[in-house]
This record gives C-alpha cells, structure tokens and sequence, in this order.
C-alpha cells in the first residue's frame, strides 16, 4: 500500500520495498509529506540534523555511551555493516538499511528511537533519510568545520534591487522560492532603525531633518559614516559584548558583593571606537598579558576572563569552584568564539558534536594556569587575584618617584655597609647585650590566671586564652606543661592564645616574632601562629607559620595566593622536641626579606610566591566591615581553619625590628661566648643595626619611604586581569566533570575537528588566540558575523548564534554567511567596515512592513523579504526616553551608576549594602552604564529581558509581558521622562499641535498622523480639563523624579503634557525599532 | 470598567501575554495531576531536622562524644568545621514526643505542626550534593548547583501554563527583615526559558509588584483614560498598517490594567475574619511576616495560581542553635500548621501541594564548642527532614530512615531530583518529558536523574 503510494509520488520502488520488508507499518508518507522533501536531499543540511538530534545520544561521538557497536555520527559508522549483516546505510539501498528498518518499525523492542527515550521520528524525517540513501547517502563532514568557501554572486533576475554582495545571495533565494524584495524603508523609519542599530540612541529631530531634506544619492551612507564615527557607537557595540562577556558590577554567588570592573568596560567602548580589528581586540582580551612588552592597556583587556562569577562564601571548598572558574572560561571561549557548546564535554564527551572529554579538558588546560583562589575573600575591598594596579597620572608619577628614592636608599644603604664592612671593628663585642632591642612583648607563659598571659614587659600587652570562633575566654583552660623554659602550654588546637592591640603589622613594618615549639608527631596541618581572621575566608590576609605536612608554611600576604608573599621550608620540621622558631621581615614585600630560623639558624625554604604589593592589614577604617577586624597576633588556632593541636609552646617574643642572625641566635638562646665565633658578616649586621646611628637613620628613612609607598599604593585603584603562572598547573580530565575525580593528565589543546593545535603554536592563551585567528580555522568568522548579523537583522543567518554544532540550526543563506566570514577576513578583520556592508545593503533597508499573508508566508523572516522589526532592548529604551527628554547624560565610561530602583529589592541578601541611589547626572547616564547586580539585577532591565549576566549570553530572548507596560507607565525614570519631554516640549514649541509633534517625533521619529495628532490633542485638552478642576492632582506627577521642574510653566498645562508624553511613550512605535 | 474588553475580546488572548497559555507547551499535562498548584515554603539556611522531626536519643546519650568515623566515612566537611580538632556529637536540647495516629517525632519547638501529623508525609531522608548555601539552594530550586537553569516555577509554568488570567502563575513572597542566607533572583529565575516564565515577587507595602502602582497624580479612572487614548492610538495603527502584531501590544496594556485591580484585590486581608488571623497566629497582621504570607497564600491558591513560592530565611544555626531555632519555630510552626488547616477546611488540600523544608540538614556534632547549654550545626548534605501535604502525597506517613547518629540514610533515600520528580509527577508532569533545547540539549529539571518517590504517593 505504501509502496503504492511512494511510487505514485516518484520515489523509488526500493523504498516502498523496505518499509514493506520492516518490522511493522508505521510510516505514512502521503502526498503532503513527499511534496516538502527538498529536490536533493544534502547530508549536513537535512540529514544530520536528523541524526543528531534522534540518533546521536546513544549512537553519537560520546566514545562511553554507544549502544549497539553503532556509531551514525561519523562516515565510517554510519556505512559500517550492523550485528544484523545490513549496512546501517546502505547508499541507493533503502530497503538494506538498518536504520530504515528501525525507523519504520513500530516494534518497542526493535523500533528507533526507542520508545524510552522520549523521542520520536515525524514521517517528513524518515521520508528525508529515505530519500537521502535512494539518492545514494552522500556525506560530508559537519558543514561548520569545512572553512568558508568563496563563491560567485548568485545571478538574480532583478538586477535593479541589489546594492552589495549581501542582496545578491538574499535575492537570490528570494527569486528561488517566489518571493519578491520590500521597497525600502520610509525614510524616518529607516533612519531610526540605522540609528539605534548604531549607536543605540533616536536620530535627533535636526538628524531626521537633514536627512529628510538631503535627496543627493549617498545621502544614506553619509548618515552611516556619521553614526559609525561617533562615539555612541561603541558605548552600544559594548552592550552586546558585556552580554557575552558575562560583566557584572558585583562577584556574582553567595554575598554579590561589589567589583570594579568598570576600566575594563571602558576599554572595551573604547576599542569599538577605535575600530580595533576584531582579531586584535580578541587577542588582547584572551591573551594581552603575555603578549611581548604587554602594555597595561594590553593587561587590562583579559579582565575579560575575569568577568565569571566568583564566591566568597565561607566553607566552601576551594578547588570545587576554582575549577568551576577555569570551565567558565573555556565555556564561554566555546560559545563566544567558536559557536560551539564546549561544555556539553564536561563530565562526558559530547552527545552531538565531535569533542571528546579529554579536549573539553585541554580547552580547560589554557585558562586553568592564573594564581587564583577558588574561595574569594570576603574582605569587601580586596579584589581577586591576579590584579593589576591603575594609577592615576599623578600617583604614577609619585609611585615612579619613590620608587627611585628608594632604589636610591638602598644603593646608599649598601655602599654604607661595603664601606662599614672594611672598616668595622670585628672584635669589639662588649655591647652585645642579652635582649636584642625593639622587645614589643615576651609571654613567658608561666601559669596563666584565669585565661590570661602576662606580659614580662612592664605596662606592655597582655594576652588572653580565647575560643576563636566568638573571641570569649576559653572555657578549658589549655594543659601546663614542662616548657623550654619553665612552664609552657600545650594546646588543643581548638583555642588560641590571643594578644589583642599587639602584632598588627603592615608591609613596610620590620618586625620579627619567635617562640619556642613542640610539634606533635600527627599534626599534619595546623597554624602554629598568625594575624589572619578566618583563614581562607578572608585569603590569609595578613602573616602566619603553619604546618602544612611536614613543611613549615610562611604566607604574608595581602590578598593569597596572587598577591601575597609564600614560603615552605626545604627540611622536614622536627618533632616530639622543643625547638626554637623565628620569623624575621625587613619590611620591604620581598620573599627575600622574610626570613625563617630554627634553632637559631636560617632555615632554607623554598620561594613559592613572592608577589606582595599591597598591605597585609585590614582597614577597620573602612567601611563594609561590620564590626571591624581586629587584627592581631594569635597562636595555637585560627577561627575556621586548623589549630596547633597537641601542640606544645612556649616564649613568646615579638620585636618591632627584622632581628639580625646573630639576635635570632641569642633569642634562641646561644650562648653568647659562642656569638663570638660567628661569621664577621653576622657580626657587622648585628653592630650596624645596633650601634650605627647613621646606619639606623638610613634604615628608618627607607622604612618611612616604604611606608608612603604602602600608603599610596592603597590608594590606587586595583582592576582584575589574567596573570600565566611561570609554571603551569597540571590539569586532568575530571571524570563526571567532579572536581576532585582526577584522571588523566592533559596538555593544553584545541578541538581537533575544528583544527588541531598547530605545532609550533605555544600552548598557552596567546598560542590558543592565534589558533583562534589561523587562517584554516573555520568558526570565528563566521560566528562573529552572525552575532553582528543578528544585532541588525534579529535573527543571525544561523539562528543559533550560540551553537554552530550538530543540533545547532543550519544556515539560511550559506554562501552569504560564508561570503560575510570571507570579507571580513579580508578586511582584517575590520568590525565597522562589517558592519557597514550590513546597514547599506538594500536587504537591511528594506521595509519591514508587511501583510498577514506575507507574514504567514515566512513567519520568522528567514528569507529575509522583509526588512527587520523587534522590540528595542531594554537598554535602547530607556536611553530613548532619557535623550528624547533631555535628560540623557552624554558622558563615556566611568564607574557604574544607580539611578531610580523600587526600595527593599536588595533586602533578600544581608550580605549586600543597601542600594544607594546616587543623584544628578548619575541618574541620566546611559543604561549601560546602570550598576548590575548579579543576583538581583535592575529590575527594569530584567523585565525587558536583559540576561541576568551570570554567564555568556549572545542572543537575548525577547517576550511579551505586561510587565513590561507597567515598566513604561509607571517606572519612576519614565515617569520623569515624560514629564521633562513635556517641558521640553512646552519650551521649544508654542502651539498645542506643534508640542505634541514635537514629542511625537522625539520619540518615535516620524510626525503623528492626523488622526493620531487630533486624538492626542483631544487627550490634551482633556487632561488640561482635570488639571484645572482638580487643583488636588495638578502638578502631582511632576514630584516623580529628581529633575526640577521649571515653575516659570503652567502647572495644569505641564501636567497634560506630561500624560501625553507617557501616552506616546508607551506607543508602539516608540518601544518597536521597524 | 474593562477597558474596551468587549472590542477586543475576539482578537486577544490575555493568558499569553503573562505567558499565562492556559495549557503550557505540553498542551495537557502527561497524565492525570493529582494537585493543580504547589506552595513551597522554603525554610531557607537549612532547619536542623536533628532538633525538630529527626528524633536521635543516640546523640543525647553520647552528648560530646566524637562523631566516630565509621559514621562520618571520610565525608567531606564544610571550610567552617573541617579546622575543628574535635567533632563532638550535641543531642537536641529539646523534648520529642510522638504525634497523631501516625505517631511521627516532633519536638516541643513545633507544637501546632505537632497537632497535624496525621496530614503530613515526612520525607526523613532527603539528600543533596551542595555543602554550602548558595549551591544547595540553587540545586534544590533549579535543579543545578551553579546558576544557569530554569526555576522549579518556571519550569512548571512553561509546561502548564496558568489557571488565572489576572494574576501571574508563579508569585514569590519572601518573609521581610529576617536577614540571613541571601536569596537570588535566579532562584525565581527563567534562565534560558522565556523570560515571562520568571517568578513575580509579591512584596508587602505599596506597591506589590514592581510598578504596579501609578505615579502620584494618576488614579485608576486616570490610568484607564490614559489607555483608552493609547488603545486608540494602537487602533489607528492598526487601521493604518494592517500589523496584527498591534493587537498582541492592546493586549499587554489591557492586562496590565488589570493586573493593577486583581493583585491589590488578592492581597487585601480586609476581607478574612478574625478567627483566619488567629488561626495563622498574631503576626498574620503583620504584612511581609511569614505568616502573612501563608494567608497570602491560601488566597493566591484560591485564585488558581499555579506556582506559589515562600522563603523563610535565618535557619542558618552554626552557632547558638537552641536560642537561635527557637525564634525560627515560633515564627514559622504556627502559620505553616494553618495554612494546611485552612486549605483543608476549605477543599483546597485535595488539588494543592503544600511542601516545608530547607536545602540541606544540619550536622550531628557541634560546630563550635559543645556546652551544656549551647551547641551550634554545620551545614550538612547526606540527611534532612522535609514534610509533604495535601494534593496526591499519602497523608500520616514518615518516610525514609537515617541511621542513630542521624548522619546517614540508612532506608529510602530520596535525593533532591528525585523530589522535583515527585512534585512534577504530582502536577501530572513526566519530568523526563518536560524538556527545552537550549544550546543543542534538552534540558530538563532534573538534569539526566530522578525518581518518582511512588511510596508516598496516595
């Protein structure tokens, strides 16, 4: 029967055959159905999406999921003979095709897909893969990753219409499938959709003026260069790519607190209007650090791979989300970049597209090597690591001039001690004296009385026993002990022996703190002292000496690991004894300052970070910190990290001087006759630091330029940025995608079916960058011009900006967006010239009015017959109302702004300041420029479906919702808006009429029609009514808002204005870009 | 007065543009639902079910003892108690006695939850992967630690569209000034779902849903003026282009205006006598308070609106648990016992899901120092308590056992996806079937897992 109706419709006879000869009728390829299947049936434009989508989850590339020995995603699979002896696809053999069989079966244990898996397969698909093998299966490999290929402009029938290459290839579809091109667009029309597509903001009425009365023939391409020069342009490219690049004003997670990343924003505004070429401008983001000499603009652009969310909640482990860090990045390179959803390969190799698990992790591998932390402080001023400082003119010319007073200081420092060293008197040693100067406290520990230490010090600091985690005296007193000298303490690791006011260092500070140790013979991690609060809650801000296994583990640091400096001690730490520990630093940020003793002698470490440039103290003065830290010295244990438990201590001494070696040696108690025997060097730097006024006066003068160099430092401002580590990190497949799954060890690497990572490429961002712009690299270009072609046509070419894959759509136009990629490329790259060939083409300038038939016709406009019609973004429609009113601030870059926001909204998180609504002109900037919040961004946006910036976005979704009107009718900046329209308008014309057109235009650029001017006055004229019968409400809605009113007007006229202004504001020709 | 309703009524369908399609993308729901709408009252920083339903005596009896490590199994402990040299296990400081007919533990922190047991189905052996808030929270919402997926509500919205064509099918009311763990919008979120599937917060005051409210000046018979013209000018438009695409925009405005009646309508308490606010308690008066809430929602489940989503934050007790469970019970226990009294008395039990609970559990040992009078609880992932009511979930039943020291499951564990399962079973959804493709992949709630819990379904 079916064969009958197969053959009647010119199909083969074979696959009639085959359905006959299947496991069950099911199929029913009428009339209707073989009418849709196209001429010839192509294996990446109609079979493959097939496939994939209903075939490749079980018989598809993920090497760990295949059912059956059964592969349909490559060629040799798909042709391979099944366990039944038929090929799956047996080309011009439908009826000896397994897959045939399976897809026409309706047996639930032989049919395919199986009724399990929740998928189906329409008659139209199994018609097209039967057509397909009857037409002799031929395949190719997936259609994004052969490179573009360069074709002739199609003939068209109507030479008239086209403009520019793009016309040729739309037209020609057009012709191919009966349709006709629009006429242009009116010309308002057409100016305003060129002129927000641009730059995001209404032509003014003087723009629309000259246009209007400019008939000379580049009239257009004049209006394009104007809008293409000025300097909104790039503030409106920004939007889109803020999007993609996930920016937000705050980390993201948990407490959300604040980021600056604002300079970052700025570059990039700046960079569109530079018309930076797109490969440079990728470059820069992906890999400026680590180009030869990177300039600081070239490090700030890769705050790009710093825009990912970041948490800072305590207890959370760290590695969990550092890792969930480094996928972020080499996500959002996979859906930026390369149109592909990388992470799909994640915790398996991909369902759909050819990218095993292992390559997920090579990608991983590039962005895996930054000096990062997965907890970030919760220290609300500290930004996280890797950082980079931006100062300000001046303060890099103060930072440049102490710098060399330093270097000065310190040449002079050491020609004082070459010349000292030849002339010193080695033997005079009677002023050796038993305590080394600058004792700041000695805790001998000798019976603590109600949980206090007495400081041996007169009048100096005395410590307390406290239980760390609320800062009360511990309720177990810890065990007396047989010390190095008398008693000592052992400690339960659970309370610290605390010395409030005592201890709180900064990095241009010497100072030096010993005590005597016992380790226990299990500790394996534990702090023996510090001036941290919560340890990695708060990044070790601060110094401490740890256990870390059998190491000892200095960290003095401002914000670990990036900026911090880090030491481990080369020889195992002795234990089951008591020994002498001593931490001495000079005070000058260096790994080399810091020194650490055991016994009295310098114990060799090894330098795992020596990076500190900026201050180890918080700032109680600051405020966020609530209450403030109260940074200070503490032994034994640490809240929310591990104690010194069973540990033994015992002498404790801090001096407010870097001890010299041979002081070390006393403190640790040397005999002094034995001091006699050191080295002349020890000797000399011992006599200098205690008995050379000049030699001390050098040393407080290089202190007091360290500190103004601290000082200042402090207050420069900080941006995050991409930092390579001199030694990579291992990465590993993470097997499930779990975070501490590790598998095997990976080398960075690229995708292979895309294009292997070529060989004398680095393996490192800058080599990834340069894969990503090789000439043989088929996505790039073609995924960026889609991304523009979508910001203008509403759709791209391909639908799925962001995935370019197997499941992703396929190309309306093919040639077109291969010619594009192709330009583009040729161009070098050049985004406005892109972007110009777009705007002119006579395809953009098209009408996008159009009947209900031909809408019916083409839904979607996929044939593009029709010029392009959405709802303006959120952003454009709030910066409409804001430069139609005036109001619109014209200011670029700077930090983000908080205009007018509903109270209460940031209640939902403790964590968070209140929203501070800022004032004057911070009220008018441009949208994007509007603080964003992470977990709760500005609500209005949110309504127009702006993404919530927690990941990369390249195509926003656009939805319908009352909301929306009532963002329009009632938002306070609205609201204002029209009431300042009104007054605008009330200022710049005279008549009723003349006002109302004015506005009219303002805002959707064309004049009102006659019935819609007369209906609009008659709103007036009613409205002005109330006003003045209702003294009550005159002049209410003029209190919405900041902006002052001018009281030289009419209350009851302004107030009719006003209604008006919001009448046409919530038009549609205002909220729609036709 | 409707504003032009009877000119337009042929050419709009309101529901749409709340994304309120009566039916969703399923079209019907896959089968039969037992319940046509859920209140979830999320008791956000994680109760600890050891001090409320999970009665341990083990714990007392071994009151600070170290949590052997045969129970704990190298589990991995949060960065807040995995630094403490000791773990000592902290029984409950308050008394359990057994309740009802179905004889389930509560303790004396929940004594009107305790009065009805018998229409409860306790879950006792939840489990969660997340060890920390913001992930466990984002799980149990989205179904993903990490932000990105769709909520719950949204989920269900987009699949069953709305029984109310005036007010939002997913509403979200968030108790006022409790502080606490943060809440996102992400958990209300429609991530890569059209944004019209998002959670609407309600919030108490003024103006209950953002810009709800007209500016000064303008009162309602003004709004409706002000439409009127902008319909006119829409109608104009249309006359003049023929763009069918106007009447969907008419359309927006007419609910909006709407909107603007029904929400102060189904928020205003004025109507609901004296013997309602002393059944929900004495801070049902109180707008914004969780109690108002649950009356709040009783009223919104009377109007059909599908997905109702409370939060209760502040049961984050690391430290000073007993001072600090306390208050948490007296605000919450009351109100949420009514709520499940209320809807039963009026019929409204039999088609609404009513579910209590937290992100996580809390640990068996101490954080901090155990004393005689205090004790604090860590976050923790292998054991919490839940309670079910109402619409298709045996009523009466204690379901799933954790072992002595209330740290492991040792019977019918039931892990979060296989909650979101059972909740979208419940609304007559296969929550393998209700997917969306985005970035080549159908998603779904319950990523690639979950079981329907078949057993305590009535």
């Amino acid at each position: 029967m079916k064969a009958e109706r197969l053959r009647q419709y010119g199909m083969a006879v074979t696959i009639g055959l085959s359905l006959l000869g299947g496991c069950g009728p099911r199929y029913t390829a009428d009339k209707q159905v073989l009418e849709q299947l196209p001429q010839t049936v192509d294996y990446n434009f109609h079979v493959q999406p097939i496939l994939s989508d209903r075939c490749y989850r079980c018989h598809g590339p993920d090497e760990n999921a295949i059912e059956g020995n059964l592969q349909l995603d490559n060629q040799q699979g798909l042709f391979k003979k099944t366990s039944s002896g038929l090929k799956a696809v047996n080309p011009g053999r439908v009826s000896t095709s397994e897959i045939m069989a399976r897809i026409t079966s309706d047996d639930p244990d032989y049919m395919m897909p199986p009724p399990s898996s929740n998928l189906t397969m329409t008659d139209l698909e199994i018609a097209t893969l039967a057509k397909w093998i009857d037409q002799g299966a031929e395949w190719k490999p997936h259609w994004s990753f052969i490179p573009p290929v360069a074709t002739d402009l199609p003939e068209v029938q109507n030479t008239e219409w086209p403009i520019n290459g793009i016309d040729y290839y739309v037209l020609s579809r057009m012709e191919r499938e009966g349709f006709q091109p629009k006429s242009a667009a009116e010309k308002e029309i057409l100016l305003r959709r060129v002129t927000f597509d641009l730059t995001g903001l209404p032509p003014t009425i003087a723009e629309i003026d000259n246009f209007l009365a400019d008939e000379s023939e580049n009239a257009y391409e004049k209006v394009v260069d104007r809008l293409l020069s000025s300097s909104s342009y790039g503030e409106n490219m920004a939007v889109g790519w803020l999007d993609l690049a996930r920016y937000a004003d705050t980390h993201g997670y948990q407490a959300d607190f604040y980021r600056p990343h604002w300079r970052w924003r700025d570059w990039v505004i700046k960079a569109f209007n530079h018309n930076m070429s797109f490969d440079q401008f990728v470059t820069w983001q992906l890999a400026g650090d680590l180009l030869p000499e990177a300039t600081k603009e070239q490090i700030l652009a890769t705050g790009f791979n710093r825009n990912h969310a970041q948490n800072n909640e305590g207890g959370i482990v760290e590695e969990e989300f550092r890792v969930e860090y480094v996928a972020d990045r080499a996500q959002t390179f996979g859906t930026a970049f390369l149109g592909l959803t990388m992470q799909c390969a994640r915790c398996h190799d991909h369902k759909y597209d050819p990218i095993s698990q292992k390559e997920f992790y090579q990608l991983f591998a590039f962005f895996n090597n930054v000096d990062e932390s997965g907890q970030t402080t919760f220290y609300q001023q500290d930004l996280p690591g890797p950082t980079m400082l931006i100062p300000t003119e001046t303060e890099a010319r103060k930072l440049e001039q102490l710098k060399s007073l330093s270097t000065d200081k310190k040449n002079e420092i050491k020609q004082y001690l070459e010349q000292k060293r030849e002339t010193w008197d080695y033997s005079h040693l009677a002023n050796i004296i038993a305590e080394p100067k600058g004792l700041l406290a000695h805790y001998a520990l000798e019976r603590p009385k109600n949980g206090h230490l007495t400081n041996q010090m007169i009048s100096g600091v005395s410590g307390r026993i406290i239980d760390p985690v609320n800062s009360k005296l511990a309720e177990t007193p810890p065990q007396e002990v047989e010390g190095a000298i008398g008693k000592g303490l052992k400690l339960s690791g659970d309370d610290a022996l605390s010395f409030p006011g005592l201890g709180r260092f900064s990095r241009w500070e010497p100072f030096s703190i010993g005590l005597w140790i016992k380790v226990p013979p299990e500790l394996k991690e534990g702090v023996i002292f510090h001036s941290n609060k919560g340890s990695a809650l708060y990044t070790y801000k601060g110094y401490q000496v740890s256990i870390t296994g059998d190491q000892l583990d200095v960290r003095i640091a401002h914000n670990f690991p990036y900026n911090s400096i880090h030491l481990l001690s080369e020889n195992k730490v002795p234990r089951e004894r008591w020994v002498h520990l001593m931490l001495t630093y000079d005070g000058s940020s260096t790994a080399q300052g810091t020194r650490l003793f055991l016994n009295g002698e310098l114990m060799a470490t090894e330098t795992v970070r020596d990076n500190l440039f900026k201050d180890i103290v918080f700032h109680p003065e600051q405020p966020g910190q609530n209450p403030p830290v109260d940074q200070h010295l503490k032994i034994g244990a640490r809240w929310r990290g591990k104690g010194f438990t069973n540990g033994e201590v015992d002498e404790i001494k801090l001096y407010s001087r870097e001890l010299s070696a041979l002081e070390v040696k006393m403190v640790s108690g040397v005999a002094i006759e034995d001091l006699h025997q050191q080295h002349k060097e020890s000797i000399l730097e011992y006599g200098l630091a205690n008995h050379d006024r000049y030699y001390q006066q050098l040393s407080s003068e290089l202190q007091a330029i360290r500190r103004s160099e601290s000082q200042l430092i402090e207050q420069i401002d900080e941006v995050m940025v991409m930092d390579e580590m001199k030694q990579p990190r291992e990465a590993y497949i993470l097997e499930r995608g779990v975070y501490d799954q590790r598998g095997e060890v990976v080398q960075p690497g690229t995708p292979a079916a895309v294009l292997a990572l070529n060989e004398v490429t680095n393996s490192d961002r800058l080599g990834l960058a340069q894969w990503l712009f090789d000439i043989d690299n088929p996505l790039p270009a073609r995924v960026t011009v889609n991304r523009y072609w979508q910001h203008y046509f509403g759709s791209g070419l391909v639908k799925t900006a962001d995935d370019f894959g197997s499941q992703g759509e396929r190309p309306s136009h093919p040639q077109l967006l291969d010619w594009l990629a192709l330009e583009f490329i040729a161009s070098g790259w050049d985004l406005k010239q892109l972007q110009k060939t777009m705007v002119m083409s006579a395809t953009y300038r098209q009408s996008s009015a159009a009947s209900v038939e031909e809408k019916k016709r083409d839904v979607n406009n996929r044939l593009l017959a029709r010029g392009p019609s959405s709802r303006l973004q959120a952003e454009m429609t709030r910066d409409l109302v804001l430069s139609a009113s005036g109001l619109m601030v014209d200011k670029i870059g700077g930090p983000s702004v908080k205009p007018y926001q509903p109270a209460g909204l940031w209640s939902y998180n403790a964590f968070s300041s209140k929203y501070q609504q800022d004032h004057g002109d911070d009220l008018y900037r441009r949208s994007l420029y509007t603080f964003w919040k992470r977990t709760n961004p500005p609500p209005s946006m949110n309504i127009m479906d702006a993404p919530s910036r927690s990941y990369c976005v390249v195509s926003r979704e656009q939805t319908e919702t009352p909301l929306q009107a009532l963002v329009l009718m009632n938002d306070p900046q609205f609201v204002e808006a029209a009431r300042v329209l009104g007054q605008r308008v009330m200022k710049e014309e005279s008549t009723v009429q003349g006002r109302i057109t004015l506005g009219f235009r303002l805002l959707t650029s064309k004049k009102p029609s006659k019935p819609q001017l007369e209906l609009l006055e008659d709103q007036f004229q009613q409205a002005l009514l109330e006003a003045k019968h209702d003294p009550n409400k005159t002049g209410a809605i003029l209190t919405t808002g900041e902006y002052d009113v001018d009281n030289n007007l009419d209350i009851s006229e302004l107030t009719a204005y006003a209604k008006v202004m919001s009448t046409i504001m919530n038009f549609d020709a205002t909220t729609m870009k036709r | 007065m409707g504003l032009g309703a009877a000119a337009l009524g042929s050419l709009l369908n309101p529901t749409q543009l709340l994304g309120n399609n009566n039916s969703g993308i399923l079209g019907a729901p896959h089968h039969a639902p037992k319940a046509k709408r859920i209140i979830f009252l999320l008791q956000s920083g994680a109760p600890s079910q050891l001090d409320l339903f999970d009665y341990k005596p083990l714990l007392n009896k071994m009151n600070g003892e170290q949590l052997p490590d045969s129970v704990r199994q190298g589990q991995r402990l949060t960065g807040m108690s995995a630094g403490q040299s000791s773990l000592p296990l902290a029984g409950s400081q308050f008394s359990f006695k057994q309740h009802g007919k179905s004889g389930a533990w509560v303790s004396e922190l929940m004594p009107h939850t305790a009065g009805i047991v018998d229409d409860l189905c306790f879950i006792k052996s939840m489990h969660t992967e997340a060890i920390n808030h913001d992930p466990a929270i984002t799980f149990i919402q989205t179904g993903s630690q990490i932000a990105g997926r769709p909520s719950m509500g949204s989920w269900l919205h987009y699949g069953l569209g709305s029984d109310n064509e005036n007010l939002p099918a997913f509403i979200v009311l968030v108790s006022k000034n409790k502080g606490g763990q943060p809440l996102y919008a992400r958990l209300w979120g429609s991530a890569f779902l059209p944004s019209k599937h998002q959670g609407v917060p309600f919030r108490a005051g003024a103006d209950p849903v953002l810009f709800l409210s007209n500016p000064p000046g303008i009162d309602n018979q003004d709004r409706g003026k002000m439409l009127k013209y902008l319909q006119r000018l829409h109608e104009l438009e249309l006359e003049q282009t023929g763009d069918e695409e106007l009447t969907n925009k008419i359309a927006q405005y007419e609910m909006a205006y709407r909107m603007q009646t029904s929400v102060p309508e189904a928020l205003d308490l004025s109507d609901e006598p004296e013997w309602v606010f002393d059944m929900y308690g004495p801070d049902s008066r109180d707008p914004g308070s969780f109690a108002a809430n649950c009356l709040q929602a009783r009223r919104l489940a009377e109007r059909g609106v599908k997905f109702i989503q409370l939060y209760h934050q502040g049961w984050d007790q690391h430290l000073k648990l007993p001072a600090g469970i306390k208050v948490q019970a007296r605000e919450t226990d009351q109100a949420s016992a009514a709520l499940i009294t209320d809807l039963k008395q009026r019929g409204l039990l039999e088609d609404t899901l009513v579910v209590w609970g937290g992100e996580f559990g809390r640990t068996a040992y101490s954080q901090g120092k155990l004393t005689k009078t205090d004790y604090g609880r860590d976050h923790h992932p292998n054991c919490f308590t839940i309670w079910m009511a109402g619409a298709g979930v045996q009523a009466g039943v204690n379901y799933g056992i954790t072992d002595e020291f209330g740290y492991n499951v040792v019977s019918n564990p039931v892990h979060v996806h296989d909650l979101q399962a059972t909740i979208l079973h419940l609304l007559g959804v296969d929550h393998e079937r209700l997917t969306y493709k985005h970035q080549g992949r159908y998603y779904r709630l319950t990523d690639v897992h979950g079981h329907v819990v078949k057993p305590i379904l009535a």
